[in-house]
């Protein structure tokens, strides 16, 4: 033995990354994520005020004079929650007769509009009567209409004076 | 010169094709829709065009309610088994614990309101307030629950929908 290695030339060794597997994994990853998906509806928010509390304070009145004026719209509903009429009046008016809406919601959203414009920029506000038994989906229905005529102050409460 | 022989591979190139189904996986991963503890599934919530963006609250508490009325809690908010609130006496017992909680953890004194904002997420076939007869409580009595245990702010959650309302 001459005690020398003599140093061998290595031969140049390929990597081979096996892909094969790891596709059949992604596959199986993506095959879940495809049978799981359930795009979720985007909720959105309405910010109310909770209601007043029976014999509290009310607010501070305001030294303005532009006191906001107040419409009234009554929502009597039918027997399975749906509306079975409206009117629209305005509160503490000489004309007090109610202009009856019917169960229509363009009628409705017509006839905030109509008061809406007419006020030219003073504040305003809305209350809500709503009848027993009126489902959410339809509080929810006025209250957007409402908003979308340019009213923010709304103020759902019961129709039946000893449940607001 | 040989013209291939048994040792050349012909394989088609995997690569390609695994870097967009990683991609692909990716995207639902991300898209996933993790389910919320504090979000109820079976609440169908009405739509509303003027609904807006939900803007991340700091402090807030979920009250789902389904269209019985019933109050629905989730493991986190819960306080012990009670898990439905079935009627506004027990909805407004449970929002005092909670607002105790809440001025206790903002360190206030006793007379200022508690911090966090109430989220309601009512069914949209609950009823607003309780019919003649019914034993439903009215999403009106649980406002005022609310209200009685000293909670001021609440945000009515609703699914956006960007058309023109239909007629009913």
């Amino acid at each position: 033995m001459s005690g020398k290695h003599k140093r061998t030339e290595t031969e140049f060794v390929e990597p081979d990354l096996p892909i094969t597997p790891m596709l059949d994994m992604s596959f199986q990853l993506m095959a879940f994520f495809i049978f799981t998906f359930r795009p979720a509806p985007t909720e959105g928010q309405i910010a109310m005020a909770l209601p007043k509390l029976d014999g509290g304070q009310d607010a501070i009145p305001s030294i303005s004079e532009d006191k906001p004026v107040a419409f009234v719209v009554q929502a009597e509903a039918a027997p399975n929650g749906t509306i079975a009429s409206m009117s629209i009046s305005e509160k503490d008016a000489a004309d007090t007769k109610p202009e009856l809406l019917g169960a229509d919601f363009e009628k409705y959203r017509h006839a905030l509009k109509t008061r809406f414009d007419a006020m030219k920029g003073k504040p305003a506000k809305l209350t809500l009567k709503i009848g027993d038994g009126l489902l959410q989906e339809y509080v929810v229905r006025l209250l957007d209409i409402g908003n979308q005529t340019g009213f923010v102050d709304i103020a759902p409460i019961p129709l039946d004076p000893k449940k607001q | 010169m040989s013209h291939g022989s048994a040792a050349d591979k012909c394989e088609p190139n995997l690569v390609p094709m695994l870097d967009m189904v990683l991609q692909l996986v990716m995207f639902f991963m991300v898209c996933a829709n993790f389910v919320m503890e504090q979000v109820n599934e079976s609440i169908k919530l009405p739509e509303a065009v003027v609904a807006k963006p939900i803007e991340k609250e700091e402090y807030f508490i979920f009250l789902n309610i389904n269209k019985d009325g019933h109050v629905l809690l989730s493991a986190l908010d819960a306080i012990g088994d009670d898990r439905i609130l079935t009627n506004p006496k027990r909805v407004e017992t449970y929002m005092k614990q909670r607002a105790k909680e809440d001025l206790r953890a903002a360190g206030s004194d006793k007379n200022t309101v508690p911090r966090s904002v109430i989220i309601l997420r009512v069914d949209r076939e609950a009823p607003f307030v309780r019919a003649a007869g019914s034993d439903k409580p009215g999403v009106y009595e649980i406002m005022k629950a609310c209200r009685a245990a000293g909670y001021e702010k609440v945000l009515l959650r609703a699914i956006q929908f960007g058309g023109q309302i239909e007629k009913p």
